[in-house]
């Protein structure tokens, strides 16, 4: 079924919900680790998954994405990170989006279903 | 094979054909993902099993990902084409516009046929100032693509400078100078954040 545009699912909630909660840029491992933590019940999010969901928001400008300095990841001895920061409309859209739920009483929580 | 590899192979997998960026991109990203994860939960079996995990339940995401990023790349080479033919006709109607003075100089006035009451030592200026316009729009049409910054200047230049130079065409020349550095800059600017983001990837 096609989406329609503008429309977020459950795991793109649940990640503008874990960005809104962070000040610092995010990768997207670290993100995942949220994520599972948030639900216990859960394990990581799928690769697949979590990277389409992050593209899309991106996409939208809810979030914005930039390669870390290699200087950093070289001195650290790792792959570089791709980090990604919520903008305002993502801290807009998440904040209309906590008050909608409150208002349907499902505070705090997204539905699980559909994140693989 | 480790779980690592078999993640990262199909990472190659299902990224072979799309663009280089938007595959370089996704591969450095789940590098990184992979390491991150081996060094926050090592190499014993649990960790080799929900990597493994991680990879496979994200496989329909992953195909889903690859026909978006196709599709994506259909309509972006759509809307080239479509861009790259405005910019051609519009192009050439400048072009035209630009090299009636040429032709009045060196045509109508070889001919005669404007009597005493034109100066053809006025005409001919404006054949070389037509000339000169119209090759520092082509110049930086060209130039854009390497130097989208020069590029646009050059345009820029030379389309405001038209009215400047033929005020009494201005009616006609002034909308088309502004619109045409009006999309040398917005063209200009999308060939640099194509540029950095290459860089960046």
């Amino acid at each position: 079924m096609r989406r329609r545009p503008g429309s977020l699912i459950p795991i793109e909630l649940a990640i503008l919900e874990a960005a809104s909660a962070r000040r610092e840029p995010f990768h997207g491992f670290e993100l995942a680790k949220a994520l599972a933590d948030a639900d216990g019940a859960r394990g990581l999010t799928a690769h697949g998954t979590l990277y389409k969901a992050l593209a899309r928001l991106a996409e939208q400008k809810l979030l914005e994405a930039e390669w870390e300095d290699p200087e950093i990841a070289l001195r650290d001895g790792r792959p570089r990170r791709r980090l990604y920061r919520l903008t305002g409309a993502g801290a807009a859209r998440a904040s209309a989006e906590r008050t909608r739920a409150q208002r349907a009483g499902t505070a705090g929580r997204y539905p699980a279903a559909g994140i693989a | 094979m480790t779980a690592t590899r078999l993640v990262l192979r199909w990472v190659d997998a299902y990224t072979r054909g799309l663009p280089g960026d938007a595959r370089a991109a996704r591969r450095a990203e789940l590098a990184s993902d992979v390491w991150e994860q081996r060094a926050a939960s090592g190499d014993g079996l649990g960790a080799q099993l929900a990597l493994t995990s991680r990879c496979v339940r994200g496989i329909p995401s992953d195909l889903g990902w690859r026909h978006a990023q196709r599709a994506g790349r259909r309509r972006a080479s759509r809307g080239s084409v479509a861009r790259r033919l405005g910019w051609a006709v519009a192009g050439m109607a400048y072009a035209a516009l630009t090299m009636m003075h040429g032709f009045n100089a060196t045509v109508l006035v070889g001919l005669d046929l404007y009597g005493d009451d034109w100066d053809p030592a006025g005409l001919a200026w404006n054949a070389r100032v037509s000339a000169t316009l119209l090759t520092l729009l082509v110049v930086g049409a060209v130039l854009m693509r390497r130097l989208p910054r020069a590029g646009a200047s050059l345009v820029a230049l030379g389309a405001l400078a038209t009215p400047i130079a033929f005020p009494w065409g201005a009616i006609v020349y002034g909308p088309i100078a502004f619109a045409v550095t009006l999309a040398a800059v917005a063209r200009a600017q999308r060939l640099r954040r194509a540029q950095r983001e290459t860089t960046r990837g």
